[in-house]
């Protein structure tokens, strides 16, 4: 729990986009006091001056030398962009990691295609890419998600603050002591021997949040349930009833990405409709869920039979809707952990092309079945 | 004789998801990390008397998928999948059973291109309800049954015989695939020490109670080994 008052500055070269900084800081006013700033010095001078100012959260536009700033001597000084002052800061957070503070960037999507994405070497520096439209549409759900990395960093210093040699992995991810087994596997162990905060949470993010493994999205639940999406009523029954039974993920990231746990699940299924959940259908899953429990959900329907007689099992990572396995072809993937689900798409995103809207790519191991959908449809 | 703690089975059901993978016959090993998972939890929560009894589940919606391997023959591309429910209740052996309460190992193979199912077999364990239990040899294989898609109107009607078989857990079922549908890794994965002594414990769990028993049967020449291996005399 965080209980003084946040700061956080927005830093933008176009003055006319402190509009966005407003819509976040009207979203969360309560909890974060925000601060614009222009990128007004050289970039030794700027993140000194930042890191001096002990801001909680730094947000920066991408394209910080679009429009040109210049000093008393009429030199231009922004002549950097997000990633080049990012790395100066990140360079003296290994030295203070107690001094470490999330920093992400927000940026018009051009920007973020054209000059953040090929720039493969600053990938690692940053917590978060947003869109600038996107707060436009969900300055609420950003908003939430910048005070939750506000809270990742501060339970992670305090390790470094407390002199620690290592984090302790448990308590960062509020498991029960006696499951420490389940995150014993090398690369969730190596995040011990990692020297700054911004490291550690990087990887929890990457290993734990971005996608499926060891916990779950609440889309990648549905596909397990048998749930459509339909019936948000019911949702919030649905996230009561799993959150007493202690599903719920409560550990970093948990209050802006929520989460739950996929042993505690799989376990939870077992006990409310039995060990062969797997082998019913999603009508049957549905019928059985919603006499157990309570609740009115809606099947989910197959987007390649327009059907609910079918065995679904994951979220297609295109359309978002469940999908069974076998109707389904692998993403690519150029890092894989053993403990996380590989990412699918559905059939009819590949027939029709949808998955390629959202930069996603098909792993060759499938190219036979991607030509013939492709070219024929299912 | 002794079987496998829920903890080793754990570790198992990791370890042969990296070879597996390291080997590049399957992609996604996460259902058997699932798995694993399961089983440590029982580990953890296991009072004393239920050290004894463990089960793991890979779910036919999210089964184990073997890579997409060509047969020649068929001039086709095909993927073998594998999943299993499994339950080990180890004073069975005290009764002179297989350590299995319950057993049922499926493996299929589906098309590529279409994913119409050329194959489905599985190994089985005679169903018992109270003292009702199922016509057939305790252990055995059986073909044809589930559709992959669910839909159990289109089943294989006729689900007999029932082969007198030894008990296979996933593990070893993991070999059966490997060692038939892609030989080349199989040269290579079977000089891997890892992938051996995986497979010498669960033979050990699987092989050596079944085996013993059908040595005893062969002995008794009154009655012929099938007869002895039906379930409701094993089980006698």
């Amino acid at each position: 729990m965080i209980d003084t008052q946040l700061r956080a500055v927005f830093v933008d070269d176009r003055s006319v986009d402190k509009q966005y900084m407003d819509r976040l800081a009207r979203a969360n006013e309560s909890k974060i006091k925000w601060s614009f700033l222009t990128p007004e010095k050289n970039v030794e001078d700027f993140s000194d001056m930042l890191l001096a100012e002990k801001y909680d959260l730094i947000v920066l536009d991408y394209r910080l030398d679009e429009f040109p700033i210049h000093n008393s001597n009429h030199q231009i000084v922004n002549r950097y962009r997000a990633a080049t002052l990012t790395q100066y800061l990140r360079e003296k957070s290994i030295k203070n990691p107690e001094t470490d503070l999330p920093i992400v960037v927000v940026s018009h999507e051009p920007n973020v295609h054209e000059y953040y994405d090929p720039d493969l070497t600053a990938h690692d520096l940053f917590d978060y890419v947003y869109l600038k439209k996107d707060i436009n549409s969900s300055s609420n759900g950003i908003a939430q998600q910048l005070f939750s990395l506000i809270e990742c960093y501060s339970k992670v210093r305090q390790f470094f603050e407390s002199g620690q040699r290592s984090i302790d992995l448990v308590n960062i991810l509020q498991l029960e002591p006696e499951e420490d087994a389940i995150i014993d596997f090398q690369e969730i162990q190596e995040i011990k021997k990692l020297f700054a905060p911004h490291q550690i949470v990087r990887c929890i993010y990457r290993i734990f949040v971005k996608q499926a493994g060891l916990l779950l999205s609440y889309e990648d639940m549905l596909a397990r349930l048998g749930f459509s999406y339909q019936n948000s009523f019911d949702r919030e029954k649905l996230e009561k009833i799993l959150e007493n039974k202690k599903i719920k993920y409560t550990g970093i990231f948990s209050s802006g990405w929520p989460r739950w746990w996929r042993h505690r699940f799989d376990a939870w299924m077992e006990e409310t409709i039995g060990n062969d959940w797997g082998a019913l259908t999603a009508l049957d899953r549905t019928k059985k869920l919603n006499n157990a429990l309570g609740l009115s959900f809606i099947p989910a329907l197959s987007r390649i039979t327009n059907d609910s007689n079918f065995l679904c099992a994951v979220r297609c990572i295109s359309c978002d809707q469940p999908t069974a396995l076998m109707h389904a072809v692998p993403s690519y993937e150029s890092r894989r952990y053993l403990f996380l689900e590989k990412q699918r798409v559905c059939w009819a995103c590949v027939s029709t092309g949808e998955y390629e809207n959202r930069q996603i790519v098909l792993d060759v191991s499938a190219n036979r079945t991607i030509e013939r959908l492709k070219k024929s449809g299912f | 004789m002794s079987t496998i703690s829920s903890k080793s089975m754990a570790d198992s059901l990791r370890n042969i998801g990296s070879i597996l993978v390291e080997y590049q016959v399957i992609q996604d090993p996460s259902p058997l990390i699932s798995a694993s998972t399961s089983l440590l939890r029982i580990s953890n929560s296991s009072k004393k008397k239920d050290i004894n009894k463990w089960s793991y589940v890979i779910h036919p919606c999210a089964p184990l998928e073997f890579k997409a391997v060509e047969i020649k023959y068929l001039n086709a591309f095909v993927k073998p999948r594998i999943y299993s429910t499994i339950e080990i209740n180890s004073e069975r052996l005290d009764k002179g059973l297989p350590p299995f309460s319950r057993l049922d190992c499926a493996l299929e193979v589906l098309n590529e291109i279409d994913n119409r199912l050329l194959l489905r077999t599985h190994i089985d364990l005679a169903n018992q309800d109270g003292i009702r239990i199922q016509d057939g040899p305790l252990h055995h294989i059986q073909f044809g049954g589930h559709q992959p898609d669910g839909n159990r109107a289109l089943e294989i009607a006729v689900k007999e015989p029932r082969w007198l078989h030894p008990p296979l857990d996933l593990i070893l079922l993991c070999e059966v695939v490997v060692a038939n549908f892609y030989p080349n890794e199989w040269e290579e994965i079977k000089k891997d020490s890892r992938w051996c002594d995986l497979i010498v414990d669960s033979q050990k769990m699987c092989l050596d109670p079944f085996y013993k028993h059908i040595l005893n049967f062969l002995s008794i020449s009154s009655r012929t080994v099938l007869e002895q291996s039906w379930a409701k005399n094993w089980c006698a």
